[in-house]
């Protein structure tokens, strides 16, 4: 009888055995497996409220924090401008003169205490009157926050740079809850510039083209959730936090109570009232510094576009004395006699010198009457842009 | 219903109910280990319970992180129950136990099965493994990392599976793709290793892994293990079926082996094997069985490892420049004392700057973290990195100790490296281009980039008046949204380097620490 091989397990002897189920459970070990199933719950459950508690700052930025810069630095600048001269290694290069940065390079200057109105220095927001609107179903939420050109991004960031280049001054601001409207509020911002022109430069600069003209501001617009308009030296901006009627109605007001408030000036916006309102694209009026079209004698330059003869034309007027409007206009003739441009003078038209050059395919038109230089530029139809200059000159278009 | 009920109560049963939850939870952590939903969850709860992680960074920091103490609550079970963790907590060698029944031999011949799992002198290596990096650390340099399976899943989860799961289902996992560099490698070894239980069951955790053989080394002292009746067996070897940890139920058993997966007691016809508490010794191996030599060679390595590593002198002298560390490290020598490279500080960053390096902080720097501005840029308000730290590589701190203010504006911010410009590409500079988008994004206060207006006569003839911009290196922090903004995207014009950064005394840029700068001392003469 052969001897069976035990070294063989017995499994390999039956290859289609059936699986083998264990039935019979020790109470112990069913005690064990009953706590250790509570013991994992119990971990789920220990997770699940441990998430629920939580500090919201680590996720949030802690306003606080930033208190402390808000007496900031004196004399610094987020742009520093040249006193005067060149600067070194430039050959051909000539500096930027500001006469409204009073702190040298290096921002070591001690600013004055206290800022003058319509002052040329940055200076550190001093605390002034606050902003008290009085009315009804508004409640201010904070304290008015004063900024100055220092520290004017703290509140507006990667937009304080245009901001300064308008001589700003001094920003108040504040917020209003709308009463029975819980997370409703309204924001009211005013930008103090040095002069009227250079707010409406500002205000010109940020234009939403798709706003609707102010009954209550020259300047002015309203966007979807806010009103944008210049009072005098003060480019104001009244903001929404949504579009609920009641807010929205709550902006106006406070936008109407502070246009009716602050003091009217136009000064220096000459210019700017020399633009025909006939056929002219509100959205479009800028007011440019320096450098208007890349030439240094276009300075303080209001511009904007027309719908004339099917085109669109953009036009401009500079306001100066009329021996600095005369040279600019010889100027602008000379240089538009250069690269291979052709002009040609034309005659007399109202009391103005005109000539009309091509250049580079596109036709502009210019005039210098007494202290007064402007015309068409970038036209694509030359005698286009000469018939609205003339008609201008003539009073035709207004 | 009574038998299914009756199942339930079962270990296995038991034990696969824990596979279930504790996978689901590591997926939970790593899924919510995101600013929007973190909330204050224990996002790193299985690195703070690992053991090996507290062991060696008390070796390599002479100290014992505080959350690091959670890891007693697996010692203790360990030292009285065995390797429980690898089977019933690991949710990396859940991920094998899975991937190996799904792809394994599941449907083969019983004879294949139980020989697959028999033990095998190669299992040994981990433990040659885990000597060399436990002398490694001896000599100061953490390289636990590298194979821990919680490191290793949580770094391959967050640097690989994650971005993929994006790339197939846009905006399910970020708001905008993440990227990481050398990610395909981690994949890759992630899909080998699982792809390994095919030849190998439990590959990794039988072979490489330097926990499991910590916990193996814990485990002989175990109280409780798996006994085998020898008159009740009838030596038909079917324990090893569905053996996972291959510690040879059959004759004696390997301690220091056993998963304490209980499928050798469901699997005995005989009821042979059962849990009892301290069976005879003579039935039992006790100590794991690693051969001299070999324990010597992996103790060579772990010394050649560090020596080589830290020869390279890339934490020293010849420190890379890209090496920017996330904010709130620790000095360099400490921070790879207690990196372990789990990459969670890369999975919780909202901008995606964090990077796994790869060589740039040398051989014992792969995988930690340092900043890529091309990628992302380190945001101001932020401190989730340190957050999330489980070994305090990077020290939790607050958002007024990062940016300088409050108590701590005496100090300063703290600052990652310092920004350069690179003349050469930047449009002002270079290209009479008008361009201030560094200015316009620099985020401190007051701004460490300001510009000087200059004009200039282009190469056509016409004036153009141009920002030129500049850097203040004492109020710079590093941050690198000015290089990540930089409209030149291929190597933008400004760039960070690792230079002034405060945690390191030696790489400061200005004597004073940029304390007495023009600026700020305008600051202290006010205060």
């Amino acid at each position: 009888m052969p001897v069976p091989d035990t070294n063989i397990p017995k499994a390999a002897t039956k290859p289609n055995r059936k699986e083998f189920q264990r039935t019979k459970i020790s109470k112990g070990e069913r005690l064990t497996s009953a706590a250790l199933l509570v013991l994992i719950a119990g971990i789920g459950a220990v997770v699940w409220n441990k998430g629920r508690h939580f500090d919201p700052n680590r996720f949030a930025l802690r306003v606080e924090a930033l208190k402390s810069t808000s007496g900031s630095v004196e004399g610094k600048a987020s742009t520093l401008r040249l006193q005067g001269g060149v600067q070194p290694g430039e050959e051909g290069a000539t500096a930027a003169v500001s006469p409204s940065k009073a702190a040298a390079p290096g921002g070591e200057a001690e600013a004055p205490e206290g800022s003058t109105e319509g002052g040329t220095s940055s200076k550190p927001a001093v605390k002034g009157e606050p902003l008290e609107p009085q009315i009804p179903g508004l409640k201010p939420m904070s304290d008015t926050e004063f900024y100055s050109a220092d520290n004017l991004f703290e509140k507006i960031d990667g937009r304080a740079p245009a901001y300064l280049n308008f001589n700003f001054q001094q920003l108040r601001c504040r917020t209003f809850s709308v009463a029975g409207a819980t997370g409703s509020f309204v924001d009211l911002y005013e930008f103090r510039f040095d002069t009227p022109v250079n707010a409406f430069g500002m205000f010109a600069l940020e234009r939403d083209p798709k706003g609707a003209s102010l009954p209550f501001a020259a300047d002015g617009y309203s966007g979807e959730m806010g009103f944008f308009f210049r009072q005098g030296a003060v480019y104001l901006q009244v903001i929404a936090s949504d579009q609920n009627p009641k807010t929205l109605a709550l902006a106006r007001a406070i936008s109407q109570d502070r246009a009716g408030k602050l003091p009217a000036d136009d000064k220096g916006l000459d210019g700017r009232r020399r633009l025909p309102a006939s056929g002219m694209d509100p959205g479009s009026v800028q007011f440019v510094q320096d450098n208007a079209q890349g030439q240094a004698f276009l300075k303080d330059v209001f511009q904007a576009t027309y719908d004339f003869g099917g085109e669109k034309l953009p036009f401009f007027v500079m306001v100066a004395k009329p021996a600095d409007a005369a040279a600019a206009w010889k100027s602008y003739l000379a240089f538009s006699s250069q690269f291979g441009g052709k002009a040609e003078t034309l005659p007399d038209a109202n009391g103005a010198k005109m000539f009309k050059a091509e250049n580079f395919g596109t036709w502009k038109v210019i005039y210098q009457r007494e202290g007064e230089v402007g015309g068409v530029v970038d036209a694509k139809n030359g005698s286009l842009a000469r018939q609205f200059v003339e008609q201008y000159l003539s009073g035709k278009i207004k | 219903m009574k038998s299914n009920f009756r199942d339930l109560l079962k270990l296995r049963s038991v034990r696969r109910v824990a596979q279930v939850f504790f996978f689901s939870l590591f997926l939970f952590f790593v899924v919510i280990s995101d600013l929007r939903y973190l909330k204050g969850y224990p996002a790193s709860l299985f690195l703070e319970l690992d053991p090996l992680v507290a062991f060696a960074t008390a070796i390599t920091t002479h100290t014992v992180y505080m959350g690091l103490l959670l890891s007693l609550l697996l010692i203790l079970p360990t030292l009285l129950f065995g390797r429980i963790f690898c089977n019933w907590i690991c949710p990396y060698g859940i991920l094998h136990h899975f991937i190996g029944w799904l792809m394994g031999k599941r449907r083969a011949e019983e004879r294949e099965r139980i020989e697959a799992n028999r033990y095998k002198k190669l299992y040994s290596l981990k433990y040659v493994i885990l000597i060399g990096m436990v002398v490694a650390a001896v000599c100061g340099s953490l390289q636990i990392g590298l194979l821990d399976p919680i490191c290793l899943f949580h770094r391959s989860m967050t640097t690989a599976i994650m971005p993929m799961l994006n790339i197939f289902i846009p905006s399910s996992v970020y708001v905008r793709q993440y990227f990481h560099m050398g990610a395909w490698v981690i994949g890759f070894i992630l899909f080998f290793l699982v792809g390994m239980n095919v030849l190998i069951p439990r590959f990794f955790c039988r072979v490489l892994c330097p926990l499991g053989a910590f916990l193996g080394t814990l485990s002989s002292f175990a109280l409780w293990r798996i006994d085998r009746d020898p008159d009740k067996c009838v030596d038909c070897d079917l324990c090893l079926k569905s053996c996972e940890g291959a510690s040879d139920p059959h004759t004696q058993l390997r301690k220091s082996e056993c998963f304490v997966c209980f499928n050798c007691v469901e699997d005995c016809p005989e009821d042979a094997i059962s849990f009892k508490f301290m069976p005879p010794l003579k039935r039992e191996i006790t100590a794991p069985m690693v051969p001299a030599r070999r324990a010597l060679l992996g103790s060579l390595v772990g010394v050649g490892f560090f020596a080589f590593g830290r020869g390279s002198g890339k934490t020293d002298r010849d420190y890379n420049k890209k090496v920017i560390r996330p904010p709130g490290s620790v000095e360099e020598k400490d921070f790879l004392d207690r990196c372990i490279k789990c990459d969670q500080c890369i999975r919780v960053c909202p901008t995606n700057v964090l990077q796994p390096s790869l060589l740039e902080s040398g051989l014992e720097g792969i995988w930690t973290p340092i900043l890529n501005m091309k990628l992302g840029y380190c945001e101001l308000n932020c401190t989730l990195c340190g957050q999330v730290c489980p070994t305090g590589a990077i020290q939790r701190i607050t958002i007024e100790e990062k940016t300088g203010m409050g108590p701590f504006a005496e100090e300063g911010p703290i600052r990652l490296g310092t920004a350069f410009y690179d003349h050469g590409r930047c449009l002002p500079w270079s290209m009479e281009t008008p361009c201030v988008v560094c200015e316009e994004v620099c985020p401190v206060s007051p701004k460490a980039i300001y510009s000087r207006e200059v004009t200039i006569t282009k190469r056509d003839g016409n004036p153009i008046t141009l920002r030129r911009p500049y850097v203040d290196p004492a109020l710079c922090i590093g941050c690198g949204i000015c290089e990540h903004e930089c409209p030149v995207t291929d190597e933008a014009a400004i760039r960070v380097t690792a230079i002034g950064e405060t945690r390191s005394r030696e790489r400061r840029l200005l004597m004073d620490g940029g304390v007495t700068s023009s600026v700020r001392g305008l600051e202290k003469r006010q205060r």
